[in-house]
C-alpha cells in the first residue's frame, strides 16, 4: 500500500490552511502532531475523501483517488476527532449501520462486530445505547467502527481522546498489531501514544508537513537540550513565562523542573534523557514555521 | 441489516416517530368520523336525509324542485344569503338541509345547460354557452385554432357525461373534501413534512456525515436507501390517512350509499370533467394523493439535502407548501400574472379538488393538453429532477 500527496493544497475563502504538502506514506503507522491550527484535520479530511482540496492530487499505488471513486473509500477507515450517534442506536445498531455503509455483508458484518467489540472490550455492551456510553466507551465503539471491513488505511483523527490510561495502552496494542500490513494515519496531541508505535513522525504547522522521521531522529537532534533542575514553589510561574517547561514533578517546597533548552538555563541544571515529547517541544518553540508574510 | 431498513428505522420506524404516527393517526381518524358525523346530525338523522334523497335519485324532479326552491327561500330568510351560514344552519335539520341541497342541485343542472353569472369569460362553461362561443368561432373562420378545439373538446365531454344526477352522496362529498381541501395540506402534508424533513439535514446536525461521506455507499447507495425510505415513509403516512378518513367516515353512517352515482353527482365535482362514479374516482384520488404527497416528501427531502439545520429544512418546506396561499393573499391581479406558478404550486397539485373539480386544458404546441395530464408529467420531471439533485449533492458533499 502506498499512499502519495502531491502539492495539496486548502483554501478556505482566501485562507490558505494547507499550503502544499507532498508526502510518500507506506505501510506502518504514522503519526501526525502539531498545535492547533496547523492544519491536521484538514488533511485528514482530505485523505478521508470528505473534503476536496482546492490544488493538488493523492493517488493511491499510482493511481489517482478521484478514478478510483467508491472504491478508494471502500479502503478506509475513519476515526473523526468528534464522535457523532443517533441517540436512539445501540453499540450494535452502531456497528451494523457503519458496516451496511462500508458494504460488508450482514453475516460477515456479524463476526465482525462480536470480535472487534471483543477487541475493544464493548462486548457487554454492544445492546446498551450508544449515547449512554461513557466517553471512553464511545472512543472504543469509534475505533471499532473504523476497523471494520479491515481497511488498508486507516486514518484516526484524536483516537485516545477521552481514554484512561488502560484504555490508551489496549488501544495502541490493538494499532501496533494492525499495523503490520497496513497504513495508519495517527494524528493526536499526546505524544506518548505516537512516540510508542509510530514508525514516523510528521510535525505540521501552518499548513505544511516539514519534518518527516522517526521518534530516534527526533529525539537525536535534541541531545543535550534537555535539561532537569530544582526551584522553589515560588519562582515556578515567573520561570515558566521564560523557559520551556515539558514537565515538574514536585519534592517537597521544590518543584523538579524538566526545561527544554539549547543553553544550560542555570548553574545547578543537569542534562536528561530527551524523549518525543521534549523533541516536540523543541521544534514547536525554537524552529517554529513561521507562515510567510 | 442493509442501508435502507437503517434509512427507514431512522426516518420512522422509531420510538418518537412512531408514537407521532399514533396521535396523528387518532386525529386522522377523529377528522373522518367527526366531518362525516356532523354533516346533517346524528345517524337518525342522516337516515331522514337519505331516505329523503332515494327517491328523488336521478334527474330533476320539476315538482320537488318547487319545493326545494321554496324551502331554499325559507333558509334564506332565517339564515341569510351567506352559503356558509345556511350550510353550518342547516346542518341539524335534515329536512330542511337536503331541500337546500336539491335546491342547489337543481341550480347545478342549470348551469350544465346556461352556465354561471359568475363563470370567467376566459374558462366558460354551459353546453348552450360552449355552443354559441363555437358558433361565434366558426363564424369567424377561427376553426382551426386551440381555443376552438378546446372549446369542441370541452362541449363533447360535457354532451357525453350528461346532465348532472341528483343522489345522495353527502358522505363521499364529505370524503373528497377530506382529501382535496386545503385543510388537507394541514393535516396531511404538514406533518409529512415535518417526518421527511430530517432525513439528510439530520447527518449535519448529528455530525454522522463524516463517516458516511468517508465510506463505500456514503455517497451513492446511501441517496437510494434514503430515497426509497423516504417513498416508504411518505406512502405509510399518506395511506394511513387515507384509510383513516374513509373507513372512520363511513363508519360514521354505516352505509357505503352513493358509491355507484356519478361524480357529478357530488355538489362540489358536479363540474368535474370525469365518467367517474364516486368509488372509482375515490381510487384516483388516492392515488392522485399518494403520488402527489409523493412527490411533495422528494421535494422536501431535496431541500434537507441542501441544508444543515432541521428546522430551516422545514421553514423553507413549509413556504413551498404554501406559496399558493401567500401568493392568493397578494389578489387575482398578481395571481392572474403568475398562473403558471399557482397551477403547479404544490397547494394545487396536491389537492384533488383543485386538478379534477372543473374543465382545464394547456395549449402546448397547438395541443389541447389536460391539467391533470400536465400534473403528471409534472410530477414526474421533478421527481426524477429531486432525485438528481440528490444524488449530484451527495457526491459533492464536503464536511469543512
Amino acid at each position: 500500500m502506498q499512499l502519495q500527496l502531491e502539492g495539496i493544497v486548502k483554501n478556505f475563502r482566501d485562507k490558505e490552511v494547507l499550503k502544499g504538502i507532498s508526502l510518500r506514506l507506506e505501510n506502518g503507522v504514522y503519526g501526525l502532531l502539531g498545535p492547533n491550527g496547523a492544519g491536521k484535520t484538514t488533511m485528514i479530511r482530505i485523505l478521508a475523501d470528505i473534503l476536496q482540496p482546492t490544488k493538488g492530487r493523492i493517488l493511491i499505488n499510482g493511481q489517482d483517488k478521484n478514478a478510483c471513486g467508491d472504491e478508494y473509500r471502500a479502503k478506509i477507515g475513519y476515526l473523526p476527532q468528534d464522535m457523532s450517534f443517533y441517540s436512539d442506536f445501540t453499540g450494535r445498531d452502531y456497528l451494523e449501520y457503519v458496516a451496511a455503509l462500508k458494504g460488508v455483508p450482514a453475516a460477515e458484518a456479524r463476526e465482525q462486530i462480536e470480535a472487534l467489540a471483543r477487541n475493544v472490550g464493548l462486548s457487554g455492551d454492544l445492546h446498551r445505547r450508544c449515547v449512554t456510553y461513557s466517553g471512553g466507551m464511545q472512543r472504543r465503539l469509534g475505533i471499532a467502527q473504523a476497523l471494520l471491513d479491515n481497511p488498508e488505511i486507516l486514518i484516526l483523527d484524536e483516537p485516545t481522546a477521552g481514554l484512561d490510561p488502560h484504555e490508551r495502552i489496549k488501544f495502541r496494542n490493538i494499532i501496533s498489531a494492525y499495523s503490520k500490513d497496513r497504513l495508519v494515519l495517527l494524528s493526536t496531541h499526546i505524544v506518548s501514544d505516537v512516540d510508542s508505535i509510530a514508525k514516523q513522525v510528521m510535525m505540521m504547522e501552518y499548513g505544511k508537513v516539514e519534518r518527516l522521521g522517526s521518534s530516534e531522529e527526533y529525539v537525536r537532534q535534541i541531545e543535550n537540550c534537555v535539561w532537569s533542575l530544582r526551584i522553589p514553589v515560588e519562582r515556578l510561574v515567573e520561570f515558566q513565562n521564560s523557559a520551556v517547561i515539558s514537565n515538574v514533578v514536585p519534592h517537597g517546597d521544590m518543584m523538579e523542573v524538566r526545561v527544554i533548552s539549547e543553553n544550560k538555563p542555570s548553574a545547578d541544571a543537569v542534562p536528561v534523557t530527551p524523549n518525543l515529547e521534549d523533541a516536540y517541544l523543541y521544534i514547536f518553540n525554537y524552529l517554529p514555521l513561521k507562515p510567510a508574510a | 441489516m442493509s442501508l435502507f431498513r437503517f434509512e427507514l428505522r431512522k426516518l420512522m420506524l422509531n420510538k418518537k416517530t412512531l408514537i407521532i404516527l399514533g396521535a396523528m393517526l387518532i386525529l386522522y381518524a377523529g377528522v373522518g368520523f367527526g366531518t362525516s358525523y356532523f354533516i346533517v346530525g346524528d345517524g337518525e338523522a342522516y337516515k331522514t336525509y337519505a331516505d329523503l334523497a332515494r327517491p328523488l335519485a336521478g334527474p330533476v324532479n320539476a315538482e320537488y324542485a318547487g319545493v326545494a326552491m321554496e324551502s331554499y327561500e325559507t333558509a334564506k330568510e332565517r339564515y341569510g344569503n351567506n352559503e356558509e351560514a345556511i350550510y353550518y344552519g342547516t346542518s341539524g335539520d335534515p329536512v330542511l338541509k337536503f331541500d337546500v341541497d336539491y335546491a342547489h342541485f337543481v341550480g347545478h343542472v342549470d348551469e350544465y345547460y346556461n352556465g354561471a353569472p359568475f363563470d370567467s369569460l376566459f374558462a366558460p362553461y354551459g353546453v348552450n354557452v360552449l355552443q354559441s362561443r363555437l358558433t361565434e368561432l366558426e363564424q369567424s373562420g377561427q376553426t382551426g385554432g386551440f381555443e376552438y378545439r378546446s372549446t369542441r373538446d370541452q362541449l363533447n365531454r360535457e354532451v357525453a357525461l350528461g346532465e348532472p344526477q341528483f343522489a345522495n352522496t353527502l358522505e363521499w362529498g364529505n370524503l373528497f373534501a377530506n382529501w382535496g381541501d386545503t385543510l388537507t395540506l394541514f393535516l396531511l402534508f404538514i406533518p409529512l413534512l415535518f417526518i421527511i424533513s430530517p432525513v439528510f439535514s439530520m447527518e449535519a446536525s448529528t455530525g454522522m456525515d463524516n463517516l458516511i461521506l468517508s465510506s463505500r455507499n456514503g455517497r451513492r447507495k446511501i441517496v437510494a436507501a434514503k430515497i426509497a425510505a423516504v417513498v416508504v415513509t411518505a406512502v405509510a403516512i399518506l395511506a394511513m390517512y387515507l384509510l383513516a378518513t374513509f373507513v372512520f367516515g363511513f363508519l360514521s353512517v354505516g352505509t357505503l350509499e352513493g358509491a355507484n352515482a356519478a361524480l357529478r353527482s357530488v355538489p362540489d365535482y358536479v363540474r368535474a370533467p370525469l365518467g367517474f362514479s364516486n368509488a372509482g374516482f375515490t381510487a384516483v384520488s388516492a392515488l392522485w394523493l399518494l403520488l402527489s404527497g409523493t412527490v411533495f416528501a422528494l421535494i422536501v427531502s431535496f431541500i434537507s439535502s441542501r441544508l444543515k439545520s432541521q428546522i430551516a429544512v422545514c421553514g423553507a418546506s413549509l413556504v413551498v407548501l404554501l406559496l399558493n396561499i401567500g401568493i392568493a393573499a397578494l389578489g387575482t391581479t398578481i395571481q392572474n400574472m403568475i398562473q403558471p406558478v399557482v397551477d403547479f404550486g404544490v397547494a394545487s397539485f396536491a389537492l384533488v379538488g383543485s386538478v379534477f373539480t372543473q374543465y382545464k386544458v394547456y395549449n402546448v404546441f397547438g395541443m389541447v393538453v389536460p391539467y391533470h395530464v400536465m400534473l403528471i408529467v409534472f410530477l414526474v420531471l421533478v421527481a426524477g429532477l429531486t432525485s438528481f439533485g440528490m444524488f449530484w449533492g451527495q457526491k459533492k458533499r464536503t464536511v469543512a
